[in-house]
C-alpha cells in the first residue's frame, strides 16, 4: 500500500461516514455523525481538510447544491465515495482485521 | 455562552483568515450553529478552520518555508557578529547618553537584520524567476509590519522573561542571558514573519486558482 493511497484514521473514519450517509453526505451531517460516534467534538475545518486529501487521491467525489436561506446564502457542498474510494475501504478492512487477528490478547481485554 | 447569531468577528475572521476554505464550511457552521448556539463551539471552530488552512498553505508554500528556515539561521547567525561588535565597541567606550545611546543600539541590531531579510526577500524572488518591484515592494512593507510587531511583542515582555531567567541561571551575566533569548526564542517568529513576507512577495493559492479558471475560459 503506498503512501498516496494509504487511508489514516480520521479519514477512515469520513470514508466510513460517507458510505452510511450515501447521497446526504455533506460538513453537518459527516461532522455530527464522527461526533457520535467518537464521543469528542469535531473541528469542520478538519472534516474539509481530510476531504480535500481524500477527493485528490480520487477516493472521494463532491458537488455543490443550491444556496438556502438558514445557511446565510450559501450553498452545500456534497460528497460521495468513488468506486476506487470503496476498493480502499475494502483494502483497509482487510489490513486492520489480518493485524487484529495476530493479537487475540488485546480482543479478550488482557492488555 | 450562548447566542442567537454567531459572534460577527470569528464569521469575518472565517471568511478573511481561513486561507483555502470555501463557502461551504462557513454555510455548514451557520447551519450547525442553530442548533447549538454556543459561541465557544464556534469560535472554537473557526480558530480551527484557520489553523487548519494555515497549515495546508505552509504545505503549498513549502519552497518559502525551506528558504525562510534557512535564512533565519544565517540571519540570527550575523546577528550574532554584530552583537558581538557592538559589545566590543561598548567595552570600547564608543558609548552615547540617552537617548542616542538606545537609538544606536536598535540600529545597529535592527537595521542589519532588515537589510538581510530584504536581501533574503529579493534573492527568493530571483530564485522563483518572479521578480518585480511591486512584488519587493510588498514584501518590505509585510516585512516591516511583522518585525516591528516581534520587536514591540520582545521590548514589552523582556524586563519581566529576564527577571526570571536570570534568577533561574545565577552564573550567567544578563548581557548573555539576554543574547540567548533573541538568538533563540525569537526563531519562530522570526521565522513565521520571514515566512509571511515571502509569501506576501509571490501570487497566493487562490490568486493561481483564480489566474487558472480566467485561462481557461
Amino acid at each position: 500500500m503506498s503512501s498516496r493511497s494509504y487511508l489514516g484514521e480520521f479519514e477512515l473514519m469520513v470514508m466510513l461516514v460517507l458510505i452510511r450517509l450515501g447521497e446526504d453526505a455533506y460538513g453537518v451531517p459527516i461532522g455530527r455523525a464522527i461526533e457520535e460516534s467518537s464521543g469528542r467534538e469535531v473541528a469542520l475545518g478538519s472534516v474539509y481538510a481530510a476531504l480535500e486529501r481524500l477527493e485528490q487521491k480520487g477516493f472521494v467525489s463532491s458537488s455543490v447544491g443550491d444556496p438556502t436561506p438558514e445557511r446565510g446564502g450559501r450553498a452545500k457542498r456534497y460528497f460521495r465515495v468513488t468506486n476506487a474510494g470503496l476498493r480502499q475501504v475494502r483494502k483497509t478492512r482487510q489490513t486492520l482485521i489480518g493485524l487484529w487477528r495476530g493479537l487475540p490478547q488485546l480482543e479478550r481485554g488482557r492488555i | 455562552m450562548s447566542l442567537s447569531k454567531p459572534p460577527a468577528l470569528a464569521t469575518w475572521m472565517l471568511e478573511h483568515l481561513a486561507l483555502g476554505s470555501d463557502d461551504a464550511l462557513a454555510g455548514d457552521l451557520l447551519e450547525d450553529f442553530d442548533h447549538r448556539l454556543s459561541a465557544g463551539w464556534y469560535w472554537r471552530q473557526v480558530l480551527m478552520a484557520i489553523f487548519v488552512g494555515f497549515t495546508k498553505e505552509i504545505g503549498r508554500q513549502w519552497r518559502a518555508a525551506v528558504f525562510a528556515f534557512a535564512w533565519i539561521i544565517v540571519s540570527v547567525n550575523a546577528l550574532h557578529v554584530v552583537y558581538q561588535t557592538y559589545l566590543t565597541r561598548h567595552m570600547l567606550g564608543w558609548t552615547s547618553d540617552w537617548p542616542q545611546s538606545i537609538i544606536f543600539a536598535m540600529g545597529l541590531e535592527i537595521s542589519p537584520l532588515f537589510l538581510l531579510w530584504w536581501f533574503g526577500l529579493a534573492l527568493y524572488l530571483l530564485m522563483m524567476r518572479s521578480f518585480t518591484l511591486a512584488r519587493f515592494a510588498r514584501g518590505v512593507i509585510v516585512s516591516v509590519f511583522c518585525m516591528l510587531l516581534m520587536f514591540g511583542t520582545y521590548l514589552l515582555v523582556r524586563g519581566t522573561v529576564i527577571r526570571h531567567v536570570v534568577a533561574a541561571f545565577p552564573r550567567h551575566t544578563t548581557t548573555w542571558i539576554e543574547f540567548e533569548m533573541i538568538r533563540f526564542i525569537f526563531l519562530t517568529p522570526a521565522f513565521l514573519a520571514l515566512l509571511l513576507s515571502l509569501c506576501a512577495t509571490l501570487p497566493t493559492t487562490a490568486m493561481r486558482r483564480a489566474a487558472r479558471i480566467r485561462n481557461s475560459k
